[in-house]
């Protein structure tokens, strides 16, 4: 007979000396590269985006939005790849982010984007100052936390301590980026004081000049004498605050001013600018004391592509190592407050041993069809396969995370079947015993070595055309689809070559009697011919069967428009982590704002399952991913608070941290009411990061339209029950004085209006002029003027600052030099308004509110359709009426119009490519059968079972309580391609039985009767095998659709397509 | 036979196949324990009055206020009588009282001494003039 591929691999593989050797070193490379590729939890999404930041100091942001923020907009368009242009314009610069499409190279991108902001700058207006191109990666996120507290240590030796470790620990290999957050730097601070500056005649400026001249040092030169060469050296660098106050600033009568003469002078911590609080919850480890601590934190990023687990372990080792070294001095304690390299650790140990149960759960399945031999068989070939896959993963430079994993767990089922086909075909002619036993392998190989071939490529064909899902999610899905065709391949070759090996070997001939088989003796002959024969023979019967499949299909369906089961894009994840992010009115003192931020972090600390919060004022909490895409890390203003809450390890809850920050969030909100803050309870999105789960984004042709019908919208998502966080990016009207220089006055008395300007701002924003030299400090210790803070609390502290005439030097005045002028003679104030900041989107001016969904709703989608009728209702003072849009920008801005954006934009995209990837497998899998069976009817009917699937994925999602996600949508597809295998099993042996002269319905009963056994081993292997995925919030989906899709569509396949192939074949018989 | 196989390998993961189902209870946040209490004279209310410019200033005894470091802080004894630190920023002093820019507001009831015994959580009961104060305002 013909071999066919698959006969001449196991031909040669069978008694092959090679074959034990190729799978134990398949297992070995398997098990090495497991440990070597990175383990992380989520999967590295290269979101190439580029921050850029440009001065433009003084401008109004209508103005920074009209000269800069538009025109360098538009230049950007012209770069080939740029996915998004953001831009904010807020007074004095703007903030331009430009988002690359996903996967871009980044290098090529900061390239592109350098050379187009070049060749624009010629353009911009005078003023613009040198851009800043800031690159936003992924490896930004620190993975390691250290937290410095101690009982009464206060900021400013925190971060002296904090210093000194970060320095030793950037020594380690592979470490990135280490930053500290919180506490107060070194500095010089040289307080005027007001009165002595005017009785000395003495003005900020000059201060400022004189000690930057004072502060310098230059090599001026070498002499040569002798043959010897002597260095000259010029000058002495400042070295200590004495030296500061000794610099002359000036004379007064006779004898030289002193800076110390006319200013304070304090070598200490800087001006407190930021508050930094540890509290441990009622869940923190035995003997944490009670309280609130002053912290500082200390943030370790990693470089790209190393392992995070390896690199925490290293740094706490030397943390370790420096606090024996006493490098940590005594009473500092340093506490990990986040180890992403441990929970991946953790997550990836878990899946590891999820993906043994799923193997072994299998295992036992097969069991009991094939006997314990066959098992074994099976249980041998499944971790040979992975570990190839395994070994293809770290090659390919993946690291193994919940996504690549999960794809292993997904195929276990799948991957079983092709030496399930093997086995059992062996085993069958091991049975029969025609011919010797090498021969019978050989034989059974052949066999079925073909239809193997092209079951397994219709797996493939169905989990393929997932790759080419786009946005962000592109590459957080992608190792699925990859992962589980490298798999199916992997599989494929283990079969044909390891698994014939292994039977030939393992799987014994029965002794004993041999009964003549008889199909009509079987059990499932019985069952098949009392269920098929009535339908068949009826067509009554027949058409009221396939009613109520029908019916069973309809009320599946129905269950979705009856919100019995939602969708969602993915669910929360469980994670040991949220954030509380606290927006307090513009305008809000810096201790305020810490207050509100005390107050929420000491009723979390209450709630039973948080172990540590830690809050930050006035700078931003540490970052995670979704701060990274939101921009949290430029919340370093006096009104704005984190609070970072950890919870226990999630094997010590009960409760997953969503319902936690559910419970939380009214207690939290209620506190932030009291005081007016916008509190919001952000957690690890379980996808790809948008600026809030609802965004709507309200375009129109003016600033003043926007924001009423913005404020209207803001009205209507806080009217929605289950619309929670609801915010806006409108700032609260903040009050400015501007202090307006009568320029005639001003240039009368000498004085120009740059020389207020510089005094002013040195005396209320302060100054750094320059640095001590000589320190052994790590972090340079700045020299900074300013007025001491009590001096600086009112407009009247401003009315006895003095400016210094120029006399006749400014040209413009006839009075001698020198004179002391206040500057309440020269400046009107008059009180206004900030500007408010203009936000704009691909060009067009936006205005964002923000909300989140949690309670009633958990799927922002029902959200939205629920307030689209109360948006279409809204009245407009120019009569139109906005009906929200989904997936387009608005045509014109001379309407006010609103579009919806947030988690919808990914749902709508990752649903729209995955419908088209369902498409393109059906047409996949019609191509592969018509090729198969040669004809065009046939396979449509085996395609039948692909909507069967439906019946028990919808319900199945309904009894679990759970949301249809992309996740189920993955499982949908693959399934397809599980159930259209079937039907070809079925269907095949039904033409061989004609073939061989058998009557229609006798050969649909029989093959019916013969296939169930391999059909129900199958989708039992695929149902088993998703079980363990259950438990994963994410995945969760994905088992069910494979489950319950499973068992419903495998029961259902086995009555209806047999029927419907009778239908169709009637005539014919 | 291997039909009956089936059932009960079926019928045994039929229930694992509901597991997952269902939410669990919420614990309800426990009450951090009663703490001890202690009785302190001096508790003041924060002053209003009429600042040297336009607007009013705050002011609170110099005595009250703590250092740690940079921070300046005060012991703020909230309705249920509990003490809470509370950090503040400071200007002039005024006659042996200290004017704060931002922390508190004004009628807070603050520790009018600073005393380190005094722990945050502990409850303290006021003097009784202070409360007639209060209540006169």
């Amino acid at each position: 007979m013909n071999e066919g591929i698959a006969g001449k691999l196991a031909k040669q593989f069978i008694n092959s000396k090679i074959t034990p050797l190729l799978m134990v070193a398949a297992l070995l490379v398997g098990v090495i590269a497991t440990f070597m590729t990175p383990r992380e939890e989520e999967p590295q999404i290269v979101v190439p985006m580029v921050d850029i930041y440009i001065p433009y100091p003084g401008a109004a942001p209508s103005e920074v939005a009209e000269r800069v923020a538009k025109p360098f907009e538009r230049s950007l368009t012209e770069i080939q790849g740029v996915d998004y242009v953001y831009s904010t314009s807020m007074p004095d610069f703007a903030l331009v982010t430009v988002r690359y499409d996903v996967g871009a190279s980044t290098e090529e991108s900061m390239v592109k984007l350098w050379g187009t902001l070049m060749k624009n700058m010629d353009k911009m207006p005078a003023g613009v100052q040198m851009p800043l191109m800031k690159k936003v990666a992924i490896d930004d996120v620190p993975v390691l936390n250290l937290t410095f507290w101690g009982g009464k240590t206060d900021p400013y030796r925190l971060r002296q301590a904090a210093i000194d470790v970060a320095d030793e620990l950037k020594k380690i290999p592979d470490i990135g980026d280490v930053e500290i957050k919180g506490g107060l730097k070194r500095q010089v601070r040289i307080l005027l004081d007001k009165s002595k500056l005017q009785r000395y005649n003495v003005s900020a400026p000059q201060i400022m000049q004189q000690i930057q001249s004072a502060n310098s040092q230059i090599t001026s030169g070498d002499f040569t004498s002798m043959n010897r060469e002597v260095i000259v050296r010029t000058g002495k660098f400042l070295e200590s605050a004495e030296d500061v106050g000794s610099v002359v600033v000036g004379v007064y009568g006779g004898s030289p001013v002193y800076v110390r003469d006319v200013a304070t002078i304090s070598d200490g911590p800087e001006e407190v600018n930021n508050y930094n609080f540890l509290t441990w919850g009622a869940a923190a480890p035995a003997g944490m004391p009670d309280g609130e601590f002053p912290a500082v934190t200390l943030t370790v990023a990693k470089r790209k592509g190393t392992d995070a687990s390896v690199l925490a372990g290293k740094v706490i080792a030397k943390v370790n190592q420096l606090e024996e070294q006493k490098v940590v001095p005594h009473g500092i304690t340093v506490t990990e407050t986040r180890n992403y390299g441990e929970t991946a650790t953790e997550k990836v140990f878990t899946l590891l041993e999820h993906l043994s149960i799923a193997v072994v759960a299998v295992t036992i399945v097969v069991g009991f069809f094939l006997g314990w031999r066959g098992a074994l068989v099976n249980f041998m070939s499944v971790p040979i396969t992975f570990a190839l896959t395994l070994l293809v993963y770290f090659l390919f430079d993946y690291s193994l995370n919940r996504v690549t994993l999960f794809a292993l767990i997904f195929v276990t089922g799948i991957v079983v079947d092709d030496s399930i086909i093997i086995a059992e075909n062996i085993h069958r002619h091991f049975a029969m015993k025609r011919q010797p036993k090498l021969q019978a392998a050989i034989t059974a190989v052949s066999e079925v070595g073909n239809p193997t071939i092209l079951a397994t490529f219709t797996v493939i064909a169905a989990v393929l055309p997932m790759v080419f899902v786009s946005g962000l999610m592109g590459p957080y899905m992608s190792p699925m689809p990859i992962g589980a065709s490298l798999a199916m391949i992997f599989s494929l070759l283990v079969a044909l070559i390891a698994t014939p090996w292994l039977s030939y070997r393992l799987l014994k001939t029965e002794e004993g009697g041999h009964d003549e088989y008889d199909i009509q003796k079987t059990s499932y002959y019985r069952v098949f011919n009392s269920v098929l024969s009535p339908l068949i023979d009826s067509s009554l019967k027949r058409w009221m069967a396939f009613g109520v499949v029908g019916l069973m299909l309809l009320g599946a369906i129905a269950l979705v428009p009856l919100k019995a089961v939602e969708m969602k894009m993915l669910p929360f994840d469980n994670k040991n982590e949220f954030q509380v992010i606290i927006d307090m009115p513009e305008g809000t003192a810096l201790e305020e704002t810490g207050r509100v931020a005390q107050e929420i972090s000491g009723y979390l600390r209450t709630v039973p399952e948080v172990e540590s919060c830690q809050y930050y004022v006035g700078t931003n909490a540490p970052i995670n991913f979704n701060g990274l895409v939101r921009h949290y890390y430029l919340r370093q203003a006096d009104n704005m608070a984190d609070v970072q809450v950890n919870l226990v390890d999630k094997a010590q809850r009960s409760d997953q941290s969503h319902d936690i920050a559910k419970r939380v969030r009214a207690g939290v909100q209620e506190i932030g009411r009291k005081y007016g803050a916008n509190a919001k309870i952000v957690e690890i999105p379980p996808g790809p990061p948008v600026l809030s789960t609802l965004v709507a984004e309200i375009y129109g042709p003016t600033e003043k339209d926007r924001i009423e019908l913005a404020g209207k919208v803001k009205q209507i998502f806080l009217e929605t029950p289950g619309v929670v966080d609801v915010d806006w990016l409108v700032e609260d009207d903040q009050e400015v004085y501007d202090l307006v220089v009568d320029k005639k006055k001003a240039a009368f008395r000498g004085v120009s209006v740059q020389q207020i300007a510089q005094t002013l701002r040195m005396s209320v924003a302060g100054m750094d002029i320059g640095a001590l030299h000589g320190q052994p400090d790590l972090e340079q210790v700045v020299i900074h003027v300013r007025l001491p803070k009590a001096d600086r609390t009112s407009l009247g502290d401003l009315s006895n600052i003095f400016v210094q005439s120029q006399g006749m030097g400014s040209m413009t005045s006839r009075l001698r030099a020198g004179e002391m002028i206040p500057l309440s003679e020269l400046v009107k104030v008059e009180k206004s308004v900030q500007d408010k900041s203009i936000y704009r989107k691909d060009l067009h001016d936006v205005v964002y509110v923000t909300a989140d969904v949690a309670g009633v709703t958990e799927s922002p989608v029902y959200a939205m359709l629920e307030m689209d009728k109360k948006i279409a209702a809204l009245k407009l003072p120019d009569g139109h009426s906005v009906s929200p849009l989904y997936t387009s920008l608005p045509e014109s801005e001379a309407k006010t119009a609103m579009k919806w954006d947030g988690e919808w934009q990914i749902t709508f995209e990752v649903f729209r490519d995955l419908g088209t990837a369902f498409a393109v497998v059906l047409v996949i899998i019609y191509l592969l059968i018509v090729g198969w069976f040669q004809s065009f009817k046939t396979p449509l009917i085996m395609m039948i079972a692909i909507p069967l699937s439906l019946v028990g994925i919808i319900p199945g999602h309904w009894i679990h309580g759970a949301f249809f996600t992309a996740t189920s949508m993955i499982g949908m597809i693959a399934l397809a391609g599980i159930m259209v295998r079937n039907s070809v099993l079925l269907i095949d042996f039904i033409q061989i039985r004609r073939d061989e002269g058998e009557g229609l319905k006798q050969a649909i009963i029989e093959s019916a009767a013969v296939r169930t056994r391999p059909i129900i081993l199958t989708s039992g292997a695929v149902v088993i095998g998703s079980i363990v995925m259950l438990f994963d919030p994410i995945f969760q989906g994905l088992a069910i659709s494979m489950i319950w899709g499973g068992v419903l569509s495998t029961i259902l396949t086995l009555v209806v397509v047999p029927l419907v192939y009778y239908m169709a074949e009637k005539k014919n018989a | 036979m291997a039909l009956k196989k089936q059932n009960i390998v079926f019928a045994a993961f039929t229930a694992l196949l509901f597991a997952g189902c269902g939410g669990h209870e919420a614990p309800s946040p426990q009450q951090p324990a009663a703490a001890e209490t202690v009785a302190v004279q001096n508790i003041l209310p924060v002053e209003a009055v009429q600042g040297s410019g336009n607007g009013s200033q705050l002011l609170v005894p110099a005595t009250a206020v703590f250092r740690e470091g940079a921070l300046q802080g005060v012991l703020v004894v909230g309705d249920d009588g509990r003490i809470a630190v509370r950090w503040i920023s400071t200007g002039h002093a005024v006659a042996g009282n200290l004017v704060v820019l931002a922390g508190l507001d004004a009628g807070e009831l603050v520790v009018g001494s600073y005393d380190p015994a005094l722990r945050e959580g502990i409850t303290v009961t006021k003097s009784q003039s202070v409360t007639e104060e209060v209540q006169s305002k």
